[in-house]
C-alpha cells in the first residue's frame, strides 16, 4: 500500500511567558519530533494522556497551527512550504472532524449552508447542484434530507457529528482526521458515529488518523496505533500487536488501565504514580523514567529513539531494545 | 380499576407527519429574541416612543399645526394653550411644531452619526480582532487615543476644524462614536476566534474574508446592536449639547438642543420655551437607553430558554 502522508521530525514549542513583564521565557514542547507514516486507506490511532500533543499533532498535520520544524510531506510536496493559494487546494484532499460537536458548527447557519460551505470554496458548482449535493451527504451520514433548513441548535450530539462528518466528506478529501470525534458522545451513540466512519471508509476509501484518549474506541477502529507520551511517540505497532503484546511499560500501563466488564476476571493493573510531569520542564532522558517501574539509571541519561522490535512494530525503551 | 391507570395504559396517539414537520419551520435567532424583547414592557415602552419619534419625523408637515419658522409676533411667548399646545417662544413660532420637526435633525444626525460610528468601527474592530498582532496593535492604540478625549470636548474640537453646519455634526459625532464600536467589536471577535467551527471553516479553506463576513460578523451582531441604540442616544444628546454650545445645527432650524439654549434666558417668565425640548430630549433619550437595555436581555444567549 502505498504512503499517503509522511511526517518527518515534526516539532512544535509553544512559548510561554512567565513573571512580570514576561521576561522568563520557557518553552513548551508540545510536539517534539514525530515521525509518522500513514498509508492509503488504514485507520492510524493515536493515543495518550491530556496534554502529550496529539490534538495539536492533528493540527500541525493541516497547518491549522504552523510547525516549528519538520516536513509534512503529501503527493511529493511538503505542506509547510505551500503558499496560502496552494495550501488551501491542497485542504482540499485533508479534512478534520472535531470533538466538540456544539462548537464546531456556526450556530447561525443552517445545516444546509454549513455542508455546503466547502463545495462553495473549492467548486464552481451552482446553486441547485450544490444542493443536490447537500442532499446526498446527508443521506450518506444518515440524516434525514428535510433536516437542511435547520439550525445546529436543534439536533442531539450525535446528529451535530454526523453534520461535522458530512462537512468534512463534502470535497471528497483522502484523508480525515478525527480529533477526539467520539469523546463528548454517550456511549450508545459513540457505537453509531464508529460504524459510520467504518462504513464511510470502506465506500469512500478514506484514509483515517484517530485522534482518542478511549483505548478501546481507538482498537475498535484503528488498523495501527501510535501511542504518544509528552509530545513524542513511544510506540507503534498494528492494532492486534499493540494491544496483545505492548512492549513500553507506558503502553503496558494504559493498557491495564482499560475497565474489563467481567468482575470474575483477575488482571495485574500497574499503577502509575504521580501526574504527568509538566511539558514545560520534562525530565531529561526517557521523558517517562519519572513514572516508570522499570527504569534504570540509562534512562535518565538517555533519550531512547524509536527502533523497530518486531514487523511493524517500533517501540522507544531502553529496555525494550 | 383506576381510570388514571387505565388511561395510562393506552398508548398516545402521536401524529408522524406533525413530528417530521418539526424540521421545515425552525425560529431563527432574531425571531427567538424578539419574542423574549416583547416580554419586556419598559423596552417596549422604549420601543414605541422610538416609533412615535420616526412617526413624526417622518409625517411632520402633516402633524405639525405650524409651519416651525413662522412667527407669529403678536403671541410672543405665549403659554401653552389649544392654539399653541406647547406655547411658542422669543419669536412667536409654535414649539410644539419646532419639537416634531426637530425630531427630523434628532434622528437624522443619530442615525447617520452611528452608522458612520459602526461602519468604520465594526471594521477596524473586525480586522484587528482578527488578525491580530501589528495591526490590532496599531488600531488599538490609535483608538485608545480617540478615547482619552472626553466624547463631548472631541466633538467640539473635530466641529471647530470642520466648522459648524449640520454636516459636520453628523462627522464629528460619528467619528467620536467609532472607538467604542472598534472596542465592542474587537473584544467579540476574540471571544469567536477561537471557536471550532472558525477551525473547521479555516480547515476547509474558507478565505479569511468570509470567514470574518459570514462566520463572525453574524455571531456578533448582539452586542454590536445593543450599542448601537445607547450610541444613538449619545448622539441626539451630543447633538443636542453642540447646538446648545452654537457648535451645531443653527438657527432658525428647529434643534431641540438650539431650543433649549435659547430658552434658557426665559427659563424664570416663561419657562415652557426651555422645558419642551428638555423633556423630547430626555424621553428620546431614556426610550433608546432602555431599548438598548432590553436588546441587551433579549440577545443574551446565555439567558436564552433552550
Amino acid at each position: 500500500m502505498p504512503t499517503l502522508l509522511k511526517v518527518n521530525d515534526l516539532k512544535k514549542y509553544f512559548e510561554v511567558n512567565k513573571g512580570l513583564f514576561g521576561r522568563q521565557k520557557s518553552v513548551v514542547k508540545a510536539v517534539d519530533g514525530i515521525n509518522l507514516d500513514v498509508i492509503e486507506g488504514e485507520t492510524i490511532g493515536l493515543v495518550g494522556e491530556s496534554g502529550c500533543g496529539k490534538s495539536t499533532t492533528g493540527r500541525l498535520l493541516l497547518r491549522l497551527i504552523e510547525a516549528d520544524q519538520g516536513e509534512i510531506i503529501y503527493k511529493g510536496q511538503d505542506l509547510r512550504k505551500l503558499d496560502n493559494e496552494s495550501l488551501r487546494k491542497t485542504r482540499k484532499d485533508m479534512q478534520m472532524v472535531f470533538q466538540d460537536p456544539y462548537g464546531s458548527l456556526n450556530p447561525r447557519l443552517s445545516v444546509g449552508e454549513i455542508i455546503r460551505e466547502p463545495l462553495r470554496t473549492h467548486f464552481n458548482m451552482n446553486k441547485e447542484e450544490q444542493q443536490k449535493r447537500v442532499k446526498e451527504l446527508l443521506d450518506v451520514v444518515g440524516l434525514n434530507q428535510r433536516y437542511i433548513n435547520r439550525y445546529p441548535h436543534e439536533f442531539s450530539g450525535g446528529q451535530r457529528q454526523r453534520i461535522g462528518i458530512a462537512r468534512a466528506l463534502a470535497l471528497n478529501p483522502k484523508l480525515i482526521i478525527a480529533d477526539e470525534p467520539v469523546a463528548a458522545l454517550d456511549v450508545s451513540i459513540q457505537a453509531q458515529v464508529l460504524n459510520l466512519l467504518k462504513d464511510l471508509q470502506k465506500d469512500l476509501n478514506l484514509t483515517y488518523i484517530f485522534i482518542a484518549h478511549d483505548l478501546s474506541v481507538v482498537q475498535y477502529i484503528s488498523d495501527r496505533v501510535a501511542v504518544m507520551y509528552l509530545g513524542k511517540i513511544v510506540e507503534i505497532a498494528n492494532s492486534e500487536t499493540l494491544y496483545k503484546n505492548p512492549q513500553h511499560p507506558y503502553t503496558k500501563a494504559l493498557l491495564s488501565s482499560i475497565p474489563v466488564p467481567d468482575p470474575t476476571v483477575k488482571r495485574e493493573r500497574i499503577l502509575l504514580e504521580g501526574d504527568v510531569p509538566s511539558p514545560l520542564n520534562p525530565p531529561s532522558g526517557c521523558s517517562f523514567h519519572t513514572r516508570c517501574p522499570f527504569a534504570e539509571q540509562r534512562c535518565k541519561e538517555e533519550t531512547p529513539s524509536l527502533l523497530t522490535v518486531a514487523d511493524q512494530h517500533k517501540v522507544a525503551c531502553h529496555l525494550v531494545n | 380499576m383506576n381510570p388514571v391507570l387505565k388511561k395510562q395504559q393506552t398508548p398516545p396517539v402521536v401524529d408522524l407527519n406533525a413530528i417530521d414537520n418539526i424540521g421545515e419551520k425552525t425560529e431563527g435567532f432574531y425571531k427567538v429574541s424578539f419574542d423574549k424583547l416583547r416580554k419586556n414592557k419598559l423596552a417596549m415602552f422604549g420601543l414605541y416612543v422610538i416609533l412615535l419619534n420616526i412617526i413624526m419625523a417622518v409625517f411632520a408637515p402633516l402633524i405639525a399645526p405650524h409651519d416651525p419658522t413662522e412667527m407669529f409676533v403678536k403671541n410672543r411667548l405665549e403659554a401653552p394653550s389649544s392654539q399653541f399646545f406647547m406655547g411658542t417662544d422669543e419669536f412667536g413660532r409654535d414649539i410644539f411644531s419646532r419639537i416634531i420637526y426637530g425630531a427630523q435633525i434628532s434622528l437624522k444626525v443619530g442615525i447617520i452619526s452611528v452608522g458612520i460610528g459602526i461602519f468604520f468601527g465594526v471594521f477596524l474592530g473586525l480586522i484587528s480582532g482578527y488578525f491580530g498582532k501589528l495591526l490590532d496593535n496599531v488600531i488599538s492604540r490609535f483608538m485608545d487615543v480617540l478615547f482619552s478625549f472626553p466624547d463631548i470636548l472631541l466633538a467640539i474640537a473635530i466641529m471647530a476644524v470642520l466648522g459648524s453646519n449640520i454636516t459636520n455634526v453628523m462627522i464629528a459625532i460619528g467619528i467620536v462614536s467609532i472607538p467604542i464600536f472598534a472596542r465592542i467589536t474587537r473584544s467579540a471577535v476574540l471571544s469567536v476566534r477561537e471557536s471550532q467551527f472558525i477551525e473547521a471553516a479555516k480547515s476547509t479553506g474558507v478565505k479569511d474574508i468570509v470567514i470574518i463576513f459570514r462566520h463572525i460578523l453574524p455571531n456578533i451582531s448582539a452586542p454590536i446592536i445593543v450599542q448601537s441604540t445607547l450610541s444613538l442616544a449619545f448622539a441626539i444628546i451630543a447633538e443636542a449639547s453642540l447646538s446648545f454650545l452654537g457648535l451645531g445645527t443653527q438657527p432658525p432650524s428647529p434643534s431641540w438642543g438650539l431650543m433649549l439654549n435659547t430658552g434658557r434666558g426665559f427659563m424664570e417668565t416663561s419657562p415652557w420655551v426651555a422645558i419642551f425640548p428638555g423633556l423630547a430630549i430626555m424621553i428620546t433619550v431614556l426610550s433608546f437607553n432602555v431599548l438598548g437595555d432590553g436588546l441587551r436581555d433579549a440577545l443574551d444567549p446565555r439567558l436564552k430558554k433552550d
